[in-house]
């Protein structure tokens, strides 16, 4: 399923991979139902929920007016509530409780947790002792302007926060020139504390709650440059998996630490990924991050642990490469050649007919792209753009060809790079469209028909059904 | 309320025989929230997709119970109950949705899990 929920001119709509910010309503007569957060604009929150089977969803509804562009973080208890901590205009840290009662959310008054300074990047956790943790990152610009990751606790249901908004809380970094990132899970009697050092570490501490006590700070890796692209979770075995990306070196990287020592370092996958999310089913890790295809195209990838090695595969049969991908010139002898190779690659210039040297050029010439699964974007990069003609867009519907705009606009591959929507989103796509068969090949297909001939011919790079994804949050509660 | 209409909308159950259960625990159900950039900006999508094993997905409307009779496409807050009758432990994964639910076996051999499904609508 791809459901479009909303549009945004945030900065980050969906956050940061350390975060939570989509949740299931675990138990009652509302159990199951999904909620999401995300930042509408750069300075509101808002909320939607679905139901099974979650492809309808309310009308988004606002709940904060006056954050920070910046990712907040949230979680959800038993009951459904949900708290939210967040930065607000005056980059103070707020918390704010959404109380459910009879299948909505609603907001109380928004208390602030931190005031000194600047504050970033929060992360709420609550405790089974039922106290809320949170996590953030101070700018300490009244000072020394480094940034230190503090932890504050509330013992009475985020009314309070430690000594008041002006206790900076317990510090658990030394100061950083560059901005950290956090996120917490409690493993039995212990909360850990993950968060990057000045782009250079990823580091943790553990508060053992019988002592009531952080240990000291130990390192899980360091390398250039860990950012926001990690993340963790707690297997049924009790052992801690970590996932994080390092931008220097391409590629996803898994660590997993039992209680007493960690484990080597596993690649997950070589390519240049982002925003990497774990979680465990049993004892196996699942890791599910965003992955380069080229020219700065991300697809969904997920990986599963097995033994000492992971499978990896897309995440959506929708969403990655075309199965087949046809040039057809109709003034050739041979009239179509499969360019799917080609035009799944990110060389320049290698998707044409050898007849013409185009990608399309006469009227009456097509480009067709074919998935065994209903798709919705095309992701279309030239290394020639074309200049003169047009194209008509069309699907096949099992008898005929059927013409649609699509759902950005059309494209007459007059520019040399071009995110296509077929249709708003997944679920948008027309519920007539049938498979076909083109050349033998048998696939949901749609394609590019030359209505007016080019005076300057198209070349393909890569052409995909691939978006451009930023940021991936999984569905998990944070208790 | 109407208690008899309260009665015969209420309760309704399918017993569906010896269905034979091959989804396998391996698969995942990740529900995402994503960031998608375009030219115009940013959306805000929500994904959804098993991933990994062999996820078996059971519709209702494709379930005929024991009398012969196919099932309703949807049901009313239903409940699925498996009683087990070739000693492979199933289990339905994740929430039964009001048109259908998952289903997976615990062990890969043998090939199968076989169960009755008792369905119910709680209403």
């Amino acid at each position: 399923m791809h459901k479009l929920l909303a549009t945004s001119a945030a900065a980050r709509p969906t956050g940061s991979s350390p975060q939570r910010k989509l949740f299931r309503v675990p138990d009652g007569v509302f159990k199951g139902r999904l909620v999401a957060l995300f930042m509408d604009s750069a300075t509101g929150i808002s909320l939607t929920y679905s139901d099974n089977p979650y492809s309808s969803w309310s009308t988004p509804q606002q709940i904060i007016s006056n954050s920070f562009d910046s990712p907040f973080s949230a979680a959800m208890d038993i009951y459904g509530n949900i708290r939210i901590v967040y930065t607000d205009a005056a980059k103070d840290i707020k918390y704010l409780k959404l109380s459910f009662a009879a299948g909505a959310w609603n907001a109380g008054s928004a208390v602030t947790v931190v005031s000194v300074d600047d504050s970033y990047n929060a992360f709420i956790l609550a405790g089974d002792d039922g106290k809320l943790w949170c996590i953030f990152v101070n700018h300490q610009v009244s000072s020394d302007f480094n940034y230190y990751v503090r932890v504050k606790i509330s013992s009475n249901d985020g009314q309070t926060w430690g000594g008041g908004s002006l206790d900076l809380g317990t510090q658990l970094s030394s100061g950083s020139t560059n901005i950290c990132f956090v996120t917490a899970r409690q493993l039995a009697s212990a909360i850990y504390a993950v968060y990057t050092f000045n782009r250079s570490a990823l580091n943790y501490r553990v508060y053992d709650l019988e002592a009531g006590l952080w240990g000291a700070e130990n390192a899980i890796h360091s390398g250039n440059y860990i950012d926001d692209n990690f993340d963790i979770d707690i297997g049924s075995d009790k052992k801690l998996g970590v996932v994080f990306a390092v931008s220097s070196v391409p590629g996803i990287y898994f660590k997993e630490f039992d209680g007493s020592a960690w484990s080597g370092l596993q690649q997950v996958e070589p390519c240049e990924s982002k925003s990497p999310q774990i979680f465990y089913t049993g004892g196996t890790a699942n890791i599910f991050y965003a992955g380069l295809l080229g020219n700065s195209y991300r697809i969904p990838r997920f990986a599963t642990k097995s033994g000492d090695s992971f499978s990896v595969s897309d995440y959506s049969p929708a969403i990655g490469l075309f199965d087949t991908v046809l040039v057809y010139d109709d003034s050739a002898v041979s009239k179509y050649e499969d360019k799917t190779a080609a035009a799944g690659d990110s060389v320049g210039g290698d998707v044409f007919h050898s007849f013409s040297t185009a990608l399309i050029e006469s009227v009456g010439d097509c480009l067709y792209l074919g998935k065994t699964n209903r798709h919705f974007c095309c992701a279309i990069v030239l290394s020639a753009a074309g200049a003169g003609g047009q194209v008509v867009w069309e699907y096949f519907d099992g008898a005929l060809w059927k013409s649609f705009i699509p759902a950005n606009g059309t494209y007459h591959f007059d520019s040399a790079e071009r995110l296509v929507y077929l249709w708003t989103d997944g679920e948008s796509a027309p519920i007539d469209w049938q498979v076909g068969t083109v050349n033998g090949f048998s696939a949901y297909w749609v394609r590019a028909r030359v209505s007016t001939a080019y005076t300057t011919k198209p070349i393909g790079s890569q052409i995909a059904p691939a978006p451009r994804l930023t940021d991936l949050v999984l569905a998990r509660n944070g208790f | 309320m109407n208690v008899t209409l309260d009665y015969l909308k209420s309760n309704r159950k399918w017993l569906v025989r010896d269905f034979q259960v091959w989804g396998d625990d391996g698969a995942v159900e990740a529900d995402i929230l994503a960031t998608e950039n375009d030219i115009s900006g940013s959306k805000v999508v929500y994904l959804r997709e098993f991933s990994g094993g062999l996820a078996q997905v059971v519709h209702f409307d494709d379930l005929t119970d024991h009398r012969g009779n196919p099932l309703p496409s949807t049901l009313d807050n239903p409940e699925v109950i498996l009683i087990p009758k070739n000693g492979i432990i199933s289990f339905v994964q994740g929430i039964v949705g009001p048109s259908a639910f998952r289903i997976a076996r615990e062990r890969l051999e043998p090939a199968y899990g076989l169960v009755d499904l008792l369905i119910l609508e709680m209403c």
